[in-house]
């Protein structure tokens, strides 16, 4: 386990893993450009977890609390960061019904490692734009539902509000965009 | 004309109309008579004109006539009529006036009926069906005579008694058919001049008394009568007679059957009586063929006989003789011993299934030299073979020989079959019964008393398996000897699954007498009869081979996410170590050797556990207090730092086979490696079970955590446990050894502190 290396601008990732070496190796992968945190099992893992960390990466099969158990504590806290489940042991048809954004099959290398986690990353920007979006949109409809047309038409308010739904509209298209560039996944998550 | 259409009257049967209907022909001069006569009739009658057909040329059942065609062809109507005699014919004359009636006298002769017309409709009906009713009674009297007459002469002609028509009065035979003459021998000209007293004539007496009683009686019957023939032979008869009337005088019709052979039948079919328990006793084909070759020596004077047997092992499929009487020996250089099917006389016969006599064997077209041998008759015993026998002489079998012969032969078949039945049925027993007794499962077989399986026997692998001796738990329920308690309600299920009469297949554990087995459990339902009702219960072992599919998936699951887990480290240090501008910590370096040292170690874990369920040399039993003695030594040392202590009460042993030492690392190093104490405690005893004479119980307890529910499972139930738990092998190692030696584990939690793990043993005695 080591302390959060935030810098105010990267992206920070909890690596979750009962074998150190291996979370310490991850760690390493990711020591350019990011910033880790690291856990050798999941109680350490949710006592360290914040709002600040942008992905998760969790060990399936860890003695005490499992990697399933410690996602399910994760969601239930509120966390609706991505998680990429780094498992050892193969997939079965039930990560289909986990809330988890990628399964990785170990052994991962570092330019593997680090592109999982860049795109991770993204879906996280793009999530968090799209929510911008649909809290405008959210807002706007709101008023239309509750103003007369002539007055929405005089309300300085309203004029703003369609302004930042345009921009947050073109904000979250681009981030989709550069998402799906990446990731082919992405266009069925969740939306 | 009316628009009646005529039928084809050679048509009869097939016409259109009405099958079988009543055809009335009219004879009338005048058209517009005629066509109302048809009108009216052609609703219920089928209606017929001569058109320019010749009267004899039409069928008809009644005829209507004027006066004028009745002139006309007088003749031939009376002609008609006289030929349909004796049925009736009936002609219905029309006329315009009574005055017909003073026509010549002649007419009445032939017309039966007369109306005048204008007629009433009703009248003219009444009168047809009085007339046709007429005819069809003369009709049936006339079909019934002539019956009668035939049936009387196919009886006299064709019966197999000889048949004489006596007339008692001018003492003279009437009548004979041609048995008769058979039987007398005399040409039936000179029978008929011939008085019966000239056939008895040193009978005369008994003969009249005879005639005298069936004149009297209408019938009468004797055996004491014999017939001279005209050869002067002198024939055993029985006579049946019967008094007839013949052109007013009372004659006797006589049948005479020659009791001469039939005597000798009777002996005959006697002695067959006695040949037929000869064949019932007879258990396999070959003493029934000895039997039926005896029977045709002794009871009908064969000297050459011989019965073959169907065998269907040489290829093709022959006939070989099986057994024959001595003087075919003599015969057997030319009487071949095999033949095929369809082969000569003898095959030829079998493959047809039909006797056959032969006159002269040397008339006939054949390969084979039949030697002195002129006769045959062979006669065919169903699918089984050949009853053959020959006779020097030729022509020497007759319908009569066939006939007797065939009743041996039939008797002689459906001993055979029988025989064969029989043969199949015992084979199938001791089949069944070797099946039973040599079976590598155990079977039991139960009858259902008061709804619970109670055992009728079992076999030597169940007595070897659960250590009962067979004898001694007949009658025994089943339940109760084998059903660990916890198993109780799954075994009752069973049962009543078995007893709605269906086959039940499931796993479960039993009791054996070195501890508890994984089986799969058939249940074979049998219907012995309405009050009896039982089962076959089927068990096989499959405790092996479920650890070894247990093993099998457990291992490849841990091996190849350690390994994963491992090399991904050691990959990632060394593929680090070459790229440039990249440093390897010593922290991560260390690790990566550590991850190697591991999988080393796997490696050992993993080849110990492959070799676990070896066979040892040494059969001689493990001493547990040894064993435990071991096993604190051995913790000691390579625990230091643990206190590691033990308590025996008992000292008592177990299958070498059972890796106790290594359970017992095992366990004892899991409870340490665990532990959160500053002291690791660990305490191992022993003791007996109780009630449970030949089991102890090992205990290990220690002061950890307590064991986590995962591994738990892993330890009680031998379960597959969450994909996500337990990287190790040593808890699932102590479950096989555990398993393979038939015992039992338990975990206790206590509340205060710690895990106390049970494992249950079967002990053996000492080797002295």
């Amino acid at each position: 386990m080591s302390e959060p290396t935030t810098t105010s601008d990267s992206v920070s990732v909890l690596i979750v893993d009962d074998e150190q070496g291996l979370t310490d190796l991850y760690a390493l992968y990711l020591e350019e450009g990011y910033a880790t945190r690291t856990a050798y099992d999941g109680e350490t893992a949710l006592d360290i977890m914040d709002e600040d960390v942008d992905v998760v990466l969790l060990d399936r099969r860890m003695p005490g609390m499992s990697g399933d158990e410690v996602l399910t504590e994760l969601r239930a806290q509120g966390f609706d960061q991505p998680v990429a489940m780094l498992t050892a042991v193969d997939p079965g048809e039930d990560i289909l019904t986990m809330d988890i954004d990628d399964y990785f099959v170990k052994p991962i290398d570092e330019d593997e490692l680090r592109e999982a986690v860049d795109t991770l990353a993204k879906r996280a920007q793009y999530d968090e734009e799209f929510r911008e979006y649909f809290a405008v949109i959210s807002k706007k409809a709101a008023m239309e539902a509750n103003l007369p047309e002539q007055d929405l038409a005089e309300s300085d308010a309203y004029q703003q509000l369609e302004q930042e739904a345009e921009a947050a509209k073109i904000d979250a298209d681009n981030a989709f965009k550069e998402l799906t560039e990446t990731d082919s996944t992405a266009g069925f998550r969740g939306l | 004309m009316s628009d009646y259409q005529p039928r084809n009257p050679l048509s009869n049967i097939t016409s259109g109309g009405r099958p079988g209907s009543t055809r009335v022909l009219l004879l009338l001069q005048n058209d517009t008579n005629r066509d109302h006569l048809a009108t009216w009739l052609s609703d219920t009658y089928e209606v017929v004109t001569l058109d320019d057909r010749a009267l004899e040329g039409v069928e008809f059942d009644l005829c209507i006539l004027d006066g004028a065609m009745l002139e006309r062809h007088t003749d031939r109507l009376q002609q008609v009529k006289d030929a349909a005699a004796p049925t009736f014919l009936p002609y219905l004359l029309v006329s315009p006036n009574r005055t017909d009636r003073e026509r010549g006298t002649n007419v009445w002769e032939f017309v039966d009926e007369m109306i005048s017309i204008p007629a009433d409709k009703q009248a003219l009906e009444n009168r047809l069906r009085n007339l046709l009713e007429r005819r069809r009674l003369s009709h049936q009297q006339a079909t019934a005579l002539t019956r009668q007459r035939e049936l009387f002469r196919r009886l006299f002609e064709s019966s197999n008694d000889a048949i004489i028509l006596v007339d008692p009065q001018q003492n003279t035979i009437r009548e004979c058919n041609p048995q008769a003459c058979d039987l007398l021998s005399y040409s039936r000209q000179e029978l008929l001049s011939l008085s019966p007293e000239d056939i008895h004539p040193d009978e005369m007496a008994e003969f009249r008394t005879f005639r005298e009683t069936v004149l009297e009686n209408g019938h009468g019957w004797t055996a004491e009568l014999t017939c001279q023939t005209g050869t002067g032979r002198q024939v055993d008869a029985e006579i049946s007679a019967s008094a007839v009337e013949i052109d007013g005088r009372p004659h006797i019709l006589a049948s005479i059957r020659d009791v001469t052979t039939r005597t000798e039948q009777r002996e005959v079919l006697n002695s067959l009586h006695d040949v037929t328990v000869g064949l019932m006793d007879a258990t396999t084909k070959q003493d029934i063929a000895s039997v039926t070759v005896e029977a045709a020596r002794s009871v009908f004077g064969y000297d050459i006989a011989g019965v073959r047997l169907h065998t269907v092992d040489t290829a093709p499929e022959t006939l070989q003789l099986a057994a024959a009487t001595p003087a075919v020996e003599t015969h057997l250089d030319v009487a071949k011993s095999e033949y095929e099917i369809g082969e000569g006389v003898v095959g030829d016969a079998f493959a047809s299934g039909e006797p056959v006599i032969v006159d002269d064997l040397q008339s006939r077209k054949t390969p084979f030299d039949y030697g002195s041998i002129r006769s045959a008759m062979c006669v065919p015993l169903g699918a089984h073979g050949i009853l053959s026998i020959g006779a020097t002489e030729s022509g020497a079998f007759d319908e009569t020989n066939l006939k007797l012969t065939q009743i041996l032969a039939t008797n002689a078949t459906a001993a055979m079959t029988r025989a064969q039945r029989e043969q199949t049925l015992r084979e199938r027993n001791e089949s069944l019964s070797a099946l039973f007794e040599n079976a590598t499962d155990c079977i039991v077989d139960v009858e259902f008393v008061d709804e619970e399986p109670r055992i009728r026997d079992v076999n030597p692998r169940f007595e070897q398996v659960f250590g009962y001796d067979r004898a001694k738990i007949r009658g025994e329920p089943l339940s109760d000897l084998i059903v660990p308690a916890d198993e109780n309600t799954e075994s009752q299920r069973l049962a009543e699954r078995a007893l709605s009469g269906n086959r039940v297949e499931t796993e479960a554990r039993r009791e054996t007498a070195t501890g508890r087995r994984d089986f799969f459990i058939r249940v074979v339902p049998i219907h012995k009869d309405d009050t009896e009702y039982g089962a076959f219960v089927v068990y096989t072992d499959i405790t092996d081979s479920k650890r070894r599919s247990q093993q099998l998936q457990v291992l490849n699951r841990v091996l190849r996410h350690n390994i994963r887990n491992k090399l991904n480290i050691v990959q990632g240090v060394l593929g680090r170590t070459l790229e440039d501008g990249k440093d390897v910590p010593d922290t991560l370096a260390k690790e990566g050797l550590t991850a190697t040292d591991e999988l080393l170690k796997l490696c050992q874990t993993a080849r110990e556990l492959s070799t676990d369920t070896r066979p040892e040399n040494d059969e001689t039993p493990i001493s547990v207090g040894d064993s435990i003695t071991r096993t604190v030594e051995l913790l000691a040392q390579n625990h230091p730092d643990a206190k590691v202590s033990s308590e025996v009460t008992t000292e008592r042993w177990i299958q070498s086979t059972v890796q106790l030492d290594r359970a017992l690392r095992e366990v004892c190093e899991n409870a340490i490696e665990h532990c959160d104490q500053s002291t690791p405690e660990v305490e191992i005893s022993c003791e007996q079970v109780p009630e449970r004479e030949n089991w102890i119980a090992l205990t290990v307890a220690d002061n950890g955590p307590g064991i986590p529910e995962e591994q738990r499972s892993i330890l009680e139930k031998g379960e597959e446990t969450d994909l996500e738990h337990s990287n190790g092998l040593g808890l699932w190692t102590v479950q096989w050894i555990v398993t393979i030696a038939g015992g039992e584990l338990a975990i206790e939690t206590p509340e205060d502190r710690g895990t106390v793990l049970t494992i249950l043993l079967p002990t053996v005695q000492p080797k002295s």
